[in-house]
Formats: structure tokens, sequence, C-alpha cells
């Protein structure tokens, strides 16, 4: 039987995310997860201690790398679980007797966990912020040159857009195959390549800039970041405590831009994957 | 209100299983205030031929039409009430938490359903408990809140995938009675149990189902036949008819 293009309600995905939401909001695991990365966050305070140049970039790069870490955890552990153990426990079929179609139910899904990822952020955003300007105030201006809210504010946006990106990814998977570890392995290692491939770009280009023979191999591998999106495009931490300015705004412009089609393809894609299947 | 045409449904071949035939031109139909009864021994296809119609999963041959509609188009839900043999919800939500999300996917307001919500969770005793997490209620507990989920958006069609099991005497005996205030109220009601005895005391038909096929369709008069056996005697005696073993009295 061929599924329907479904209709999509909005009231109904809000009111899945809203569970979504509070499910994921009451697990003690993540409670401890945020308190952790806040504990790991304040203790970015006695980098100053450490270190005696240079001390706005080593904290501002560890509170990004926590709070990165801190999201990537919740992907993990957290948002890999979330089709697979309705589906193991047999609550979708609590949630799927209800009149909402399997799109709805991925985007509810997507949109849930989607809120938790930026309340984290945030929290652990204003926790970073307030570490780093207390940073700054207590040192004298040659140890911590320059601080930009603007760039933070930029940098944070784009930590949490290759989050999205990943939770997209994951949802995608989450509609190819059944159960959470599946899942988690394909996480694991999309995101290593997701790391890897620019690196290995990188290398290809300079070799091709050495007159090696290796141009179909360059095409090849361009191709794969249309499924691998490399993250260090939207990443722009160092910008947070340098002196540098970003010049080409319309260039970050379409970074976001792909990185938002890119979650609504993956998105649609998951949906429609999950329009077409068996729930067993 | 049900029409089941010629319906079939294999499960494929996956990693460590063989493909298996679940269903095998299946025909019945309940018709609008009527109280169906499926009954058959494990694996007969009772639960598969309810995840058929809820469109958890698709059938390879024949039609299902539920409603006049087909399965596949969610708003037919809005006129169900489902529920599952094991009852499960995310594990930290509450019995409120549920049944808003129940109610609002029905598009209720939010006084419809707090109203609901009381109603039904004051006669099925959850209210006390209603702001508790659900990961921490019993079995029939859980089995209670399942049904409230079912009852909240009032529908016109029941699905039920046997309500008594998990329930003690005193749970299923208001289980029973609920059913029975439903079949008086003219509502629809689909149940599959292994519990012979209710479903004597609640269907008006009886569908007999033995490993995928259509043992018999009819009224429990003509299950039980002219000698007037008991129901679960008539139902061992045509299983063991079709499969042509004596009668054990195993209980299915």
């Amino acid at each position: 039987m061929k599924a329907p293009i479904p209709m999509l309600s909005v009231h109904r995905i809000i009111s899945l995310a809203r569970i979504i939401f509070l499910d994921g909001l009451r697990r003690h695991a993540l409670a401890g997860l945020i308190l952790l990365a806040l504990a790991a966050e304040a203790s970015g305070m006695l980098f100053m201690d450490f270190f005696g140049h240079d001390v706005g970039r080593a904290s501002s790069d560890f509170l990004f790398s926590v709070m990165w870490m801190a999201g990537l955890l919740f992907l993990l552990f957290h948002a890999v679980q979330a089709i697979a153990w309705d589906e193991e426990h047999g609550a979708i079929y609590a949630l799927l007797s209800r009149p909402i179609s399997r799109s709805e139910y991925v985007l509810g899904v997507f949109t849930g966990l989607m809120a938790l990822l930026v309340c984290l952020n945030v929290l652990l955003g204003i926790m970073a912020y307030g570490t780093l300007l207390w940073i700054k105030h207590g040192l004298e201006m040659i140890y911590f040159p320059a601080f930009s809210t603007s760039y933070f504010l930029l940098a944070w946006v784009g930590m949490v857009m290759m989050q999205g990106v990943m939770l997209a990814a994951i949802m995608l998977f989450s509609g190819m195959v059944r159960g959470g570890f599946p899942v988690l392995l394909l996480t694991a290692a999309y995101y290593g390549i997701c790391s890897g491939l620019p690196v290995v770009r990188a290398s290809v280009m300079q070799q091709l800039a050495h007159g090696r023979d290796v141009g179909a191999l360059n095409h090849l591998l361009q191709a794969l970041t249309a499924f691998f999106p490399d993250f260090g495009r939207l990443d722009f931490k160092d910008y947070v405590v340098s002196m540098t300015r970003i010049t080409e705004i319309n260039t970050i412009l379409i970074h976001f831009a792909v990185a938002a089609l890119y979650i609504a393809l993956a998105v649609a894609f998951a949906c429609r994957l999950y329009e077409r299947r068996d729930l067993q | 209100m049900i029409e089941f045409e010629h319906v079939g449904k294999t499960y494929p071949k996956q990693l460590g299983a063989q493909a298996h035939v679940a269903l095998s031109d299946v025909s019945f139909a309940l018709h609008a205030g009527e109280t169906l009864g499926l009954i058959g021994p494990n694996g007969a296809g009772k639960s598969t031929s309810i995840r058929l119609l809820l469109d958890f999963i698709r059938p390879d041959q024949g039609c299902i039409r539920l409603l006049g509609e087909s399965p596949d188009i969610p708003a037919v839900r809005r006129r169900i009430g489902y529920l599952p043999e094991v009852p499960s919800f995310p594990r930290n939500l509450t019995c409120m938490d549920m049944l808003r999300f129940a109610g609002e996917t029905c598009d209720m307001r939010a006084r419809e359903i707090h109203a609901a919500a009381e109603h039904w969770l004051e006669r099925l005793d959850l209210w006390e408990a209603r702001h508790r997490l659900l990961r921490g209620f019993s079995k029939g507990m859980q089995q209670r809140a399942g049904f409230a989920m079912a009852l909240i958006h009032d529908p016109e069609l029941f699905i039920l995938d046997e309500p008594m099991s998990g329930l003690d005497p005193v749970g299923r005996a208001e289980i029973v009675g609920l059913i029975q205030e439903l079949k008086a109220e003219g509502k629809s009601v689909l149940f599959c149990s292994h519990l012979l005895d209710d479903v004597e005391r609640l269907v008006d038909r009886v569908l007999v189902l033995h490993l995928g096929r259509v043992l018999f369709f009819g009224t429990l008069e003509e299950l039980c036949g002219a000698e007037r056996e008991g129901v679960e005697a008539a139902f061992l005696k045509l299983i063991n008819e079709k499969t042509g073993k004596r009668e054990t009295g195993d209980t299915p």
C-alpha cells in the first residue's frame, strides 16, 4: 500500500515535542550532564592561574569545548535513543495510536530534542559568557586583550547549528535502522567522517598543488561533503577573543543557509523513510 | 466500522529470522454498535490484525477499511480509542502529561481535556496519582492509564488488545464493567483476549484465528453449537478439528 503524503499539523508536532521535552527535562542523567558541564565551565575560572599568556584564548577554547562535548554527549546518549526507546518499549504505539502521522512523529521528536539541546546550550552559554567576562575583568589588558559579545553569539549559534546537523542525521539514521545501538554506531561513524574529511581534503589539495594526478579523488571528496558536511565552516570560536574581524559576511550567511537546508533535507528524508516503514 | 477483505501479511526475512506468514486471506467485518472478540492461540495473528488496523504495519494483500477510510489516514484515529496489550509510555511523564497530549492531538481544548481527564481518572481510580511519573505505576495502573488515554476523546470505536492482561480480579471486573458500559452506550468494540470467560460475557460475535487463518467467524451461539457447550470447549474443539489433534484441555 502506498504511503500517503501527510498533511502536517504544527499543533500536533508541538504537542508531541512538548512531551519529548518534558520527558528529557525530567531525566536524571540529563540533569547530571548539565550540572557536570556547568561545574566544568566554572572550573574555567581557574585558567588564569595556569596560563601566563593568551589566557583569553585558552579559556574560550576550553569553554566552547565543554559546550560542544556536553551537546555531543546529549546527542550520543539521549537523542540516538529517543525513537529506538519508543519502539523497543512499545511507547510508540501509545503515541502513534493518536491522530498523528509518522512525519509529525519524527518532526515532533526532532523539535523536542532540538528544544532540549538549545536549552542546554543556553544554560552553558550564559555560564561560559559569564566566566569569560569574569576572567577578563580579573586580568590586565595584555593577558586578555579582546573579547567580543557579538562573535561569542556567532560562535554559539554556529555550534548549536552543528549540533542541529548531527541531530538531523540521527533522525535520518533512526528512520533507516532499528535499535539504539545501530543508530549510535552510524552516528559515531558519521561524526568521524565529518571530522576527518576536511583533513583528507586538505591533504589531497596539497598533493594537487604539487601536480599529482588526484583530481578525481578530489572531486569525489568534494561530492562527499554534500553528505558529510565540514563542521569547521560553522566554527567561529577563534574570533571570540581575537582582534581579527570577519569581513566575508555573505560567506558566513551562505554556510548557515547550507546547514539549515541540510537539516531540513535530512529531517524530510527521515520523515519519508519513517512513513514507509513497518513498526515491529 | 471495520472491514477486512482478504488481508495477508508476511513479516519479511530478517537477520536470524525467516520470513513469517502472520495473516493469510483474512476477512471479517465489525458493524456499528457491535462487539467483536478476536480469539486464538499465541501466534494466531490477533495482534497483527490490530496493528494493521492502527497502521503500525501495512498489509501485503487485501484491503482494510476503518470507519470508511484507509487506516493510513491519521485523522481516522481521532474516532478510535486504542489500548495496547502492554501500555508503555515515555518514562518521565505523568498521567496528566499523556492525557493532555492525547486530547491535544484530537483538537480538544484545555478545559475539555481537564474535564474529561478528571472524569476518567476518577472513574479509573487514578485521579490521586495523576501527577506521579508513569514509570512508578504498577502494571495495572499503567493499563488503566492506557484506558484513560483511549477514552479521553470519546471515540466511537474501541480497539482493545488484551484489555484485561495483567490486572488483578478487581481490576479485571472493573474493566469488564467499563466495556459493558461502552457497549450499552452503543460504541463499537473490537478486542482480543485469551480470557474466554470475558469474551463470553462481552461479545456479540467472535472471530477465531489460527496460524494466520480464519477458523470461525460468527455469533457465540453458532460457535457453541446445538450442544450448547462453553466457549472454551467449543474453541478447543474447533482448534483440534482443524489441526487434527486430540483434545488436550489446554486453555489458549
